[in-house]
């Protein structure tokens, strides 16, 4: 079923390198795109393949989404401070039943694609915390 | 050694998983080094004013840049609120020349 994503391309903005791992830094949303899905793992076709994704955060593990899409691109709200793995799966219903692909998730390049489309590797995405507001007072 | 106190105060993140500030500083014209690892800050817990000096800060009389982040539950750090203050955590030489009559 890991072919079933082959070829999952996302792309994002700003970079920064953390033990080989890519750490994308997003501001209130992370948008990301990846290929169609027109085969099975046997190579047949198959049409009406939907997509499910879902955030999970570092270090607490507390997971955010699924968020359910027909198309091939995505975006994703800020859902909390954290970095992210972002995790994947296909799914196409028969006869009313849906079957779902194995996970992928942004750590195997495998299913990745970096910043350009093309190179394959690892990546994360981050949501800063909002800093201190107003201005620092001394008295 | 006394140092008269100073209050340094600022807005709170509008994040509710931030658990705390972390206070780092450096000297004009150093920049201040935001990496956590080599250069970790003083951690003041979940306030939002600190009496300065800090521990570890140095007793100058000048100018001192302090940055202020938030570090939210998982340890991840916001961008900085920094500003550039005059200071004087120098302390008046003891006296001299006592003398019991």
């Amino acid at each position: 079923m890991k072919n079933f994503l082959f070829g999952l391309i996302l792309s994002f903005f700003l970079v920064s390198i953390v033990l080989g791992q890519v750490i994308y830094d997003k501001g209130s949303f992370v948008h990301f795109t990846w290929s169609e899905i027109t085969t099975d793992i046997q190579g047949n076709p198959v049409t009406e393949v939907s997509c499910e994704f879902k955030l999970v955060r570092d270090v607490t593990g507390e997971t955010f989404g699924p968020y359910l899409t027909n198309g091939t691109e995505l975006t994703i709200s800020r859902p909390k401070s954290g970095v992210f793995v972002i995790w994947g799966r296909s799914l196409r219903y028969v006869g009313g039943v849906p079957i779902y692909s194995e996970w992928m998730n942004s750590l195997m390049p495998e299913y990745t694609r970096l910043e350009d489309g093309i190179t394959p590797g690892q990546f994360k995405v981050r949501f800063k915390p909002s800093g201190p507001t107003g201005p620092i007072i001394i008295y | 050694m006394y140092i008269k106190p100073k209050t340094m105060a600022w807005g709170r993140s509008s994040d509710a998983d931030v658990v705390s500030y972390s206070v780092r500083w450096a000297i004009p014209p150093e920049v201040i080094n935001y990496d956590p690892v080599v250069n970790p800050g003083v951690n003041v817990g979940n306030v939002v004013q600190v009496p300065l000096p800090l521990t570890g800060m140095p007793n100058i009389d000048g100018q001192l840049t302090i940055g202020i982040v938030a570090v939210d539950d998982a340890g991840n750090e916001s961008d900085s609120a920094e500003g550039t203050f005059p200071f004087d955590f120098q302390p008046p030489a003891p006296p001299t020349n006592l003398v019991v009559g």
